[in-house]
């Protein structure tokens, strides 16, 4: 354990370089995967997606079921190895959870203001994006953060289809049996995680504001 | 003016509205009196095409409204919704906003707009504009609601029991503050109610509704006085002499121009024939002055004169005419 900190001051660039490909993937699966989940979410809100909510979400669901690193290696098997494949597995894991908070946010708007928003003379797009989304504003970005949560700690599986990312070190070291090497690439990936969540748990409680 | 001409309305098999009939004039407010489930919010709804009818017209102005686009409509209507559904992520003056913004009014233009309904509705614009929705009382976020109906000063307002949530003494003290906006900016309104001494206090007149039909459609003293159906009689129930002395404006008798001698006391030809009553009996002369509020005498009246127009008004003793 005290080769920790001498293993992390001679890496320290591998580490930050490792760091950057991990939000590089993770990144865009998730930049991704909120405007097609919100897409989504939205779409199954509208009265006419009634009958289709059960089986899209149905799907997305079996996307969740899937073991991720299960779904790396059908990723890899269709798309061969490499970030893009990485990419669209995490995208496909991190879609449910936004989509349905999206749903459910827009679900839990009162039935009174979206009547009000309509007779005050406003457009469904108009209702959409200033009495909905903002009253959903809470749920999306929690959906958001349980999915950028999965997605940072699914993305360390990446490197195991040549991806990348802290995955690296976390792989060599159980491989070579050097937990100082495993936990360089663990303890980022916590930290990554951890962070992330934090902020994004401070926006969604700044959403809320006008609860009192 | 609005007109509703056979206008029905059915969910299924059931029928919400069944072809009723109704015009309301330019600057009259004519309140939609009746039981729970009669059918006044679905009328009500389809002068905005908030909901559609199943058959009939609706003219507003002479104009058919399936002509407008709803939107366009519902700018131009004002529309207190029954469920108040003020926007939760919204501060009191942006609720208010809300019209004026999507018409596109300035913004310096709404913000004294907003001060000026807040003030108008008893709500101290310095204390409220900035609350959320949740810091208000129910009786407050109807106020606010009722603002917001009237921030784009539409001619026509349609409003879905905007009193229902005031505790009663603070309703009867906005309803008299709403009747005096309402002659001062004589609005053309219909307005829900199922509340019999709001009716009566408020309408030019009065569409008494059941199972989706109009019983009657008169004034106040019009209902009380010559129910036309049995239903109409027992709606307003109790004593209906004593409200038809609380319905009946003094101005609304013959007045007989005052004789020899001053009387005593006077009151103005707007108060009712209660507070006439009243004075009467405590004063202590026999006849009442009434003046037309601006100093000038119109008449005299004594208890005989209120007697006789009572029973004129009774006639039959307000037996159904049907
Ligand atoms: N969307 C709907 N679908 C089916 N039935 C409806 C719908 N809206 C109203 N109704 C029915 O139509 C009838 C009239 O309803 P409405 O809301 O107009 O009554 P109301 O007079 O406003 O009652 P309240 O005083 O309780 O508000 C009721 O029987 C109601 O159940
Ligand atoms: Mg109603």
């Amino acid at each position: 354990m005290n080769e920790l900190f001498p293993f992390f001051a001679d890496h320290l660039k591998d580490i930050g370089l490792r760091l950057g490909e991990h939000v590089r993937t993770v990144g865009v699966a998730l930049l991704l995967a909120i405007p097609l989940g919100m897409g989504i979410g939205i779409a199954l809100s509208r009265g006419w997606a009634r009958r289709i909510r059960g089986p899209v979400f149905y799907l997305l669901g079996l996307g969740q079921t899937i073991p991720s690193l299960a779904l790396l290696a059908l990723a890899v098997g269709l798309l061969g190895i490499g970030v893009v494949p990485a990419v669209i597995a995490l995208l496909l894991y991190s879609i449910l959870p936004i989509a349905r908070n999206c749903y459910t946010g827009i679900q839990s708007v009162p039935d009174a203001a979206v009547d009000a928003a309509r007779g005050l003379g406003m457009t469904q797009l108009q209702i959409l994006r200033s009495v909905q989304l903002p009253l959903a504003g809470a749920y999306i970005i929690a959906g958001i953060r349980t999915a950028t949560v999965v997605a940072i700690s699914a993305g360390a599986l990446a490197s195991l289809i040549g991806a990348g990312g802290l995955g690296d070190f976390i792989f060599a070291g159980i491989s070579l049996y050097r937990p100082e090497e495993m936990l360089a690439g663990a303890i980022p990936t916590a930290l990554l995680a951890l962070g992330a969540d934090f902020g994004l748990s401070l926006l969604e409680k700044r959403l809320e504001r006008w609860r009192r | 003016m609005i007109e509703f001409i056979d206008v029905r309305k059915t969910y299924g098999g059931e029928i919400a509205v069944n072809g009723v009939s109704l015009r309301v004039e330019t600057g009259e407010l004519c309140v939609l009196l009746g039981p729970s489930g009669c059918g006044k919010t679905t009328l009500l709804r389809m002068a905005n095409r908030l909901v559609e009818p199943t058959s009939g017209t609706i003219m507003i102005d002479g104009e058919d409204i399936m002509c407008s686009s709803p939107v366009e409509l519902r700018r131009r209507i004002g529309y207190a919704i029954q469920s108040v559904g003020l926007f939760p992520h919204r501060t009191v003056a942006q609720n208010i906003a809300t019209t004026p913004e999507l018409m596109g009014m300035a913004a310096g233009k709404i913000a004294a707009r907003t001060d000026e309904l807040l003030s108008m509705m008893n709500l101290e614009p310095a204390r409220y504009r900035d609350r959320y929705p949740s810091q208000l009382s129910g009786g407050e976020a109807q106020r606010v609601g009722v603002a917001r109906a009237l921030a784009a000063d539409p001619p026509l307002l349609l409003m879905d029991e905007p009193f229902g949530a005031i505790d009663p003494i603070n309703r009867a003290e906005i309803r008299e503050e709403f009747l005096a906006l309402q002659r001062r900016l004589r609005k053309t309104i219909i307005f829900v109610s199922h509340d019999i001494p709001e009716a009566l206090f408020l309408a030019d007149r009065i569409a008494l509704m059941r199972s989706g039909n109009i019983e009657q459609v008169g004034a106040p003293p019009e209902l009380i006085a010559s129910p036309a159906t049995e239903f109409v009689k027992r709606f307003f129930g109790g004593d209906r002499r004593m409200l038809l002395l609380e319905t009946t404006r003094v101005a609304e008798m013959t007045i007989p121009p005052a004789g020899p001698g001053n009387p005593r006391a006077a009151i103005a030809a707007e108060s009712t024939l209660r507070e006439a009553l009243l004075a009467l009996m405590s004063g202590d002369g026999e006849h009442l002055g009434i003046h037309d509020g601006n100093g000038g005498m119109l008449g005299e009246i004594t208890l005989g004169d209120i007697q006789r127009h009572m029973a004129l008004a009774m006639r039959a003793d307000g037996e159904p005419r049907r």
